[in-house]
């Protein structure tokens, strides 16, 4: 089924990439999208023999010292205080910069034009599971991740099932990653920490209507309150791992949970939920 | 005053539970939450609310539909597909303003977005500054900025350490937290995805001339990570202020919202308490220099 799900969860170290490379895994013919730009780890479990390897360039304006007057307009009508008037001449503030052009507008002596900066890099790989795998990654020092992810995710194919490996948080850069998703899949431990940003990433989710569901990872817990507050708002379970130290000794390691037989039917399991979920949102929707 | 920031790399390392130890045995006056998407701080200490201020994160174009004369220019300027036939898709919006430069009938202008709330909670020791982005929001790095000024304006011209408990990444919401702090403590885990992290963590610091101090969370994962970390940290010249256990009882506290020191049976707990001795040490010698 061609589908693209996205993983996010809000709080950070749930196990976001833990459900993502396992299901990427088991999904035949499946694209894998590490959108944790800042961070990416679905390499290291699905180990992918890196391909090719692109930048990503973002606008950053140029001044022509020779025809700004220096009027300032340009520094006034910059949103993100990217531009700033020292004498008579304007500095740019290229990591403030959001490359919007609205300078190059204002600008009455058509003194700015534009020139690309590379901001990180994409690179594509094949996973010896045959996973078509695709990461960014920004570069060290660079604040604005979003437009590595936007460029990411021009390379899914929308023929085949993708899965978004989303960073933590309920962010811009998340809001970015889940852009497109026809399911999402949020990734919840069951911790006092886990619930409060749970019920974030549900608001979130609720005001997009994007349809979702929870897989609740570490589930070796008698922590009920994840369990009632699904309960309390009809949200669909869509499975529970049972980790332990054992397995979190495997995952510290770089290895696949699916390389457990019952692991691996558990994912399979979770795929065909996942599906029908999806198919019941859209019918639901139409 | 001094600001110590408690940041990971990798998200889920332990950075709230070890910045809540930290805040607790030093009885911190002055202490903040700068994950501002997922603040968890928040949940270890409760106090009473004084001040909530709502944060204007970012401006979004308003349009006037019948000022609209349709002519499609605002739609060529805007870079972020946030106009689609005529109409202003706020979802997609950046605030930039580049169609209301364009707009020939003035249908367009920018307004203030609220993106979310700064608090400050007076609790026992001091005062907590935290904040919440409302869920999508734009504005994660200014309202980090703001937590810390808040903070700032809280402790005054009292002597002191801030901490804060920083957001995972290293992207806008990490460096704006890194800006103007003093020391840095990076909580890492053993794993391999947590010290592949801790990497570009570290390599971050280095770009704004932070010396980071080290903790590994979990070292009893794997002993071969731990090394490995151990090893890095030498080589970098980077002191390792502590390493703690796998430690179950971890979560039972959090769930009980007590931060992790005052379990007496907890061996997390035990070595947390070696570690803030180890820090202290390390933040007088600095004072010393």
């Amino acid at each position: 089924m061609k589908m693209r799900i996205a993983i996010l969860s809000g709080k950070g170290g749930t196990g976001k990439t833990t459900v993502a490379v396992n299901l990427a895994a088991v999904i035949p013919f499946c694209q894998y999208f590490d959108c944790d730009v800042e961070e990416p780890n679905g390499h290291i479990f699905l180990k992918p023999i890196m391909g090719s390897d692109e930048p990503v360039l973002v606008d950053i304006p140029q001044i022509n010292p020779a025809t700004c007057s220096a009027c300032g307009s340009c520094v006034e009508h910059c949103q993100f205080n990217a531009l700033v008037q020292v004498n008579n001449t304007v500095r740019v503030l290229d990591k403030l910069c959001h490359s919007c052009g609205a300078c190059a507008i204002a600008c009455q002596q058509e003194a700015i034009t534009f020139t690309g900066k590379v901001i990180g890099r994409l690179s594509k790989g094949l996973s010896p599971l045959t996973v078509e795998y695709y990461q960014g990654l920004l570069a060290l020092g660079e604040p604005i991740a979003v437009p590595i992810i936007k460029e990411l995710l021009r390379k899914v194919k929308r023929e085949r099932p993708a899965i978004i490996d989303c960073p933590p948080g309920i962010g811009c850069t998340v809001v970015k990653a889940i852009e497109h998703a026809d399911f999402c899949v949020l990734v919840t431990e069951p911790t006092a920490f886990g619930l409060h940003d749970l019920q974030l990433a549900v608001q979130m989710l609720q005001a997009k209507a994007l349809p979702f569901g929870v897989v609740i990872n570490k589930a070796d817990s008698d922590y009920c309150q994840i369990t009632k507050y699904c309960h309390q708002q009809n949200l669909p379970i869509l499975a529970r791992v049972y980790l332990g130290k054992a397995i979190a000794q495997s995952y510290a390691q770089g290895k696949l949970l699916i390389e457990d037989h019952d692991f691996k039917r558990d994912f399979k399991s979770l795929w065909r939920r996942i599906r029908e979920e999806a198919t019941y949102a859209q019918i639901g929707s139409n | 005053m001094r600001k110590l920031a408690v940041i990971s790399g990798k998200g889920g390392t332990g950075k709230t539970t070890v910045a809540a130890a930290l805040i607790a045995l030093a009885k911190a006056e002055v202490f903040a939450d700068c994950d501002v998407d997922a603040p968890n701080l928040h949940l270890l200490f409760d106090g009473q609310e004084q001040e909530v201020i709502p944060f204007i994160g970012a401006k979004v174009v308003a349009q006037n539909l019948q000022q609209c004369s349709e002519c499609g220019l605002c739609q060529q300027v805007c870079r972020f597909e946030a106009i689609k036939a005529n109409q202003v898709l706020a979802e997609h919006c950046e605030g930039c303003g580049a169609c209301t430069l364009v707009c020939p009938t003035g249908a367009l202008t920018l307004v203030d977005k609220v993106t979310g709330h700064l608090k400050l909670t007076k609790i026992q020791t001091g005062t907590f500054v935290h904040s919440q982005l409302l869920p999508g929001e734009e504005g994660t790095g200014k309202l980090v900025t703001e937590v810390k000024q808040q903070a700032g304006l809280a402790c005054g011209a009292q002597q002191g350490l801030i901490i804060i408990d920083g957001p995972p990444g290293t992207g806008c919401p990490v460096i704006a937290t890194l800006i103007g702090c003093d020391f840095v403590l990076i909580v890492t885990e053993a794993t391999l995805s947590g010290y592949a992290d801790l990497l570009r963590v570290a390599e971050l610091c280095r770009h704004f001339n932070l010396k980071p101090m080290i903790c590994i969370n979990k070292y009893d994962l794997n002993s071969e990570v731990t090394r490995q970390i151990q090893h890095f940290c030498l080589e970098q010249q980077l002191v390792l202020v502590g390493k703690l256990p796998f430690d179950e009882s971890v979560s039972v506290n959090i769930n009980q919202s007590r931060p992790l020191i005052y379990d007496q049976h907890s061996p997390a707990a035990t070595e947390l308490k070696k570690m803030w001795r180890k820090i202290n040490k390390y933040l007088e010698s600095d004072l010393e220099c």
